[in-house]
């Protein structure tokens, strides 16, 4: 069945994110292992703003579940209370890699049917 | 109903409590997702932002959403089935040894007032979070009486069956393994007397 369209580019930006949230995830965590509140900062500082910060928090119980990460409390780096931090597992690692190949193939053909489609300037009959 | 727009870290972190409980999360993870989700409401608020911006405009949602996502269904409902016999095999177990009997009549008036003193609790947790343990008792003692008079009122204090003390004992063992593990979380996460 196919959902309405997208009222504006922010509910478009919602809805490609949540689509691919998991490998922003897990990526980041690849980088060293992250703490709730980091993964949004980081989000936000590649311009990827979440209309409900909270809702990372399923999506990692979620891949925990599955296998993909596991977690550890530890002292956080700006103090206060430990975190709850979170690192990729082996089948983390693996889930990361498909996950990229299918993003690099599918982000490449959407690009070239949007870029082969673009409007050339002259007008239909 | 309290406006989501206004609700402090405190009063969200209540109606999530109470809302992960109900859903048959374990004790262990509700103390973990608590902490983790305290942490981020104060580091949000730190950077300018507020509780809304964390947890959205129906915290119910977001923190139900949650609770899917950390336990499957089946695991949860066992949980609460169990759980919810262990607090009747208690009840049955107080009654029987307060009377000096080994056997419990249940009449229309006991289940009139236990189904709306449960019905109560959980639906007032559920919405605004806990009142505190003395608070909600009265609450939902006040429903559950006027419950008891409405159903004398019509006509409905016969007995509906006899339980034998047994019962007790057949209802508290599922949820005992539950109820070991909770404890045994509350004992060992309990902040150490030097």
């Amino acid at each position: 069945m196919t959902k309405g369209l997208p009222a504006n580019g922010d509910q478009r930006r919602s809805q490609l994110l949540r689509g691919v949230l998991d490998l922003c995830l897990l990526s980041l965590i690849a980088e060293r292992p992250r703490y709730g509140f980091e993964f949004v900062a980081a989000l936000a500082d590649n311009g990827l703003d979440l209309v409900s910060e909270g809702s990372i928090y399923p999506l990692l119980a979620r891949l925990e579940r599955d296998g993909v990460i596991s977690s550890y409390r530890a002292p956080s780096a700006s103090g206060g209370a430990p975190r709850k931090y979170y690192r990729l597992t082996e089948a983390g690692r693996a889930e990361l890699a498909s996950g990229r190949a299918v993003w690099h193939a599918f982000s490449g053909r959407v690009g070239r049917i949007l870029t082969a489609t673009e409007p050339t300037g002259g007008s239909a009959p | 109903m309290t406006n989501q727009r206004t609700m402090t870290n405190q009063q969200i972190l209540a109606v999530c409590r109470s809302n992960w409980e109900y859903r048959g999360i374990d004790d262990g993870s509700v103390r973990e997702m608590l902490d983790e989700l305290s942490a981020h409401l104060e580091d949000a608020v730190a950077a300018g932002r507020t509780p809304q911006d964390v947890v959205g405009d129906d915290v119910k949602k977001f923190a139900a959403s949650w609770a899917r996502a950390r336990a499957p269904f089946a695991r949860r409902l066992l949980r609460t089935a169990a759980m919810v016999c262990f607090v009747i095999g208690w009840l049955i177990l107080a009654r029987c040894l307060v009377r000096w009997t080994t056997e419990r009549v249940v009449s229309v008036d006991d289940v009139a007032f236990w189904a709306v003193v449960a019905a109560v609790t959980v639906a007032w947790e559920l919405r605004r979070g806990s009142l505190g343990l003395g608070r909600n008792l009265a609450v939902a003692l006040v429903a559950g009486l006027a419950a008891v008079l409405l159903s004398q009122w019509l006509g409905g204090d016969e007995a509906l069956f006899t339980l034998p003390l047994w019962a007790a004992p057949v209802l508290l063992l599922p949820g005992l393994p539950y109820a070991v593990a909770d404890a045994r979380g509350r004992k060992s996460t309990a902040p150490s007397v030097d």
